[in-house]
């Protein structure tokens, strides 16, 4: 049995309720929201895989599904698949983001590293997806608010249907 | 036969000749959307083009040591690719010769010390031959041969820059005549590194509910579609620009494809021998490519002209039937596997100069990342067209897809800029965005399916 303090329950509520908020977000278009849980210098990493059990390790020179690495790239990505002009985003399809097994693995006075495992339905054009794997989102206290300093997020799917955006992941 | 008919099981030969119709008074094309439907055609299409000609395979940098190997599938057919222990690349259909089981099961792989099957045990040497079956002394006759039971090569592999092709069909041209001047602009990759060009790690696979040849089409020359499905990159690449020269964002400016349907750009479409396409154009802002920080030493070795194309053009190589070799927005191969009439695989390979300093390695990862990845900017809408074409083209009643554009204007053979590189061997060409380069690959497919028909019918 393991044992939390009442601090660390504290926390691992806090941090629970935090990591569902965002899926919320995502799952109800709150987009502005959703951006603004993210610090300005944040990372967003979806790693590719290099053969079936090992992924890419270096984001800045080896292929990803996703790397961004300041929230402007992730405030044009928003712009791009709401403004309705972009084909594969219009229309946008209905998610649901199913979260558990949330862990923070580490604190320090700085940041709290959380992982997590992640499901997702994504329902357009009659038709249903469901993709899914692993989360570790690196959060900060800025100004009391958890935000996200850095998100990492692995896909279990090496071959996706049409394409893959945020909102599926 | 009438096309209406296709899939109700007429026995008698299609007429492919009347796929496409180019009206030479009018300049007006018109190419046949039910060869994107009929599943008797796709059929017909696995077993004539991609199991009875040239197609691409990997790139030599996935298999880089003796035993490495990489599996794929030729049409319909698993095979392996694999680097034998004198280094050369040989292939084989992915079956043992006892039950058919597969010898290799992953993407890539090492098999230094030969392929084993896991069902009984047969062993073979990285050249195919049959080293070992158990029990052999009890199990089989005097008069067995061993050597009867070899694995069943690919026919003909060559590589040509460190890509590889290989053919299910013996009776083809060699790789040099299939490919022609194409080598030049793969050369003009290659030849960034002394020591030639590698893949980078990282697969970034899709499939699309759509035919192979709607990707292969927008490769070959579509040049019209960019202002309008890839709309919000353009608004990206302004919104970024804008950033960049604030100063406040560092992330690497994108190149203008905005500019390329200019008509004072630079550029032109070819269609090359063997439904092979070309384009090329100036690129707006070339110092934002990776290649262009060694211009000068490219003028030096390669010449003025040649350099130019290296660094400040946006060259893509529509290789038929399933490969694209692009070095644009980014330096990439496309890969295309067809899986059934209305389902295509595409993977997005970065291709680099090995050795590249980590600088221009960067560069070139996020310029890929940007558009080509299955979650980039520019791909995902293209897929999306793709299935969108795929559901109209259901529609029976609207036959025909047109392939007019600039056709009035095409020129014949090469011009002088492509003849000053070295790429002499074009049928004819227009201006970027020119839909001969589909009306092309079609007549290219027509030959070939015509002659597959005919082979299978003598």
């Amino acid at each position: 049995m393991i044992s939390m303090t009442p601090e660390q329950a504290t926390l691992q509520a806090e941090v629970e309720q935090f990591i569902y908020s965002e899926a919320a977000m995502v799952d109800q278009s709150r987009w502005q929201e959703w951006l603004e849980l993210y610090t300005e210098d944040m990372i967003y990493w979806a790693p590719s895989w290099v053969n079936e059990n090992e992924l890419t390790s270096d984001p800045e020179a080896e292929v990803s599904i996703i790397y961004m690495n300041n929230r402007k790239e992730l405030e044009h990505r928003i712009w791009r698949f709401t403004s309705g002009d972009s084909p594969a985003s219009y229309p946008l399809p209905r998610t649901n983001h199913m979260i558990s097994n949330v862990a923070i693995t580490s604190v320090t006075d700085e940041q709290i590293v959380v992982s997590s495992n992640w499901m997702s339905q994504i329902y357009r054009d009659k038709e249903q997806l469901f993709y899914g794997g692993f989360y570790e989102h690196t959060l900060v206290r800025v100004d009391g608010q958890l935000r996200i300093s850095h998100k990492k997020v692995v896909l279990l799917n090496d071959i996706v249907v049409g394409f893959v955006d945020v909102y599926h992941l | 036969m009438k096309i209406e008919t296709l899939t109700t099981g007429d026995s008698g030969p299609i007429d492919f000749s009347s796929f496409v119709e180019h009206d030479r008074d009018t300049s007006e094309a018109r190419i046949k959307r039910v060869a994107l439907t009929s599943p008797e055609i796709f059929d017909m299409e696995m077993r004539y083009i991609f199991e009875g000609n040239w197609i691409y395979l990997c790139h030599e940098s996935q298999i880089p040591n003796s035993g490495d190997f990489y599996t794929t599938t030729m049409g319909r057919q698993p095979v392996i690719v694999v680097r034998n222990n004198d280094g050369k690349v040989n292939g084989f259909l992915n079956a043992c010769a006892h039950k058919g089981t597969t010898l290799c099961r992953t993407q890539t792989g090492n098999k230094a010390s030969g392929f084993v099957c896991s069902y009984h045990d047969w062993c073979y040497d990285l050249d195919g031959n049959l080293e070992y079956m158990p029990r052999a002394d009890e199990g089989y006759a005097q008069t067995h041969e061993r050597s009867d039971h070899n694995l069943t090569s690919i026919a003909r592999v060559d590589v040509h820059g460190g890509f590889v092709f290989g053919s299910l069909n013996p009776d083809v041209s060699t790789l040099k005549e299939h490919l022609g001047d194409i080598t030049e602009v793969i050369d003009m990759l290659t030849d960034q590194s002394d020591a030639g060009i590698e893949v980078i790690r990282g697969t970034n696979t899709c499939i699309y509910r759509g035919n192979w040849k709607l990707l292969i089409e927008n490769g070959g020359g579509d040049g019209l579609h960019l202002p309008y499905v890839h709309k919000t990159l353009m608004g990206i690449i302004n919104k970024r620009d804008e950033e960049s020269n604030k100063g406040k964002l560092k992330v690497e400016k994108m190149i203008r494809i905005d500019e390329l349907n200019d008509k004072d750009t630079v550029g032109a479409t070819y269609a090359m021998p063997n439904g092979h396409t070309l384009i090329q154009s100036d690129l707006p802002n070339p110092q934002d490519r990776p290649a262009y920080a060694r211009h000068d030493e490219f003028v030096e070795r390669h010449g003025e002209e040649r350099a130019r194309w290296m660094t400040s053009k946006l060259r893509q190589v529509a290789i038929y039937p399933n490969m694209f070799v692009m070095d644009q927005l980014a330096s990439l191969i496309r890969y295309v596997r067809p899986i059934a009439v209305d389902k295509t695989e595409v993977s997005y390979w970065c291709i680099a100069p090995k050795g590249e300093p980590r600088e221009m390695r960067i560069k070139r990862m996020r310029q890929f990342m940007d558009f080509f990845s299955i979650a980039g900017l520019g791909g995902p809408d293209d897929n999306h067209e793709f299935e969108q074409c795929q559901i109209g083209a259901a529609a029976a009643g609207a036959p025909w897809s047109d392939a007019t554009f600039g056709l009035h204007d095409q020129f014949d053979g090469s011009d002088r800029r492509a003849e000053e590189v070295g790429i002499k061997n074009a049928e004819h060409g227009g201006a970027v965005g020119w839909e001969g380069g589909a009306v092309h690959q079609y007549q290219n497919w027509i030959r070939l399916m015509e002659a597959g028909q005919n082979r299978e019918m003598s």
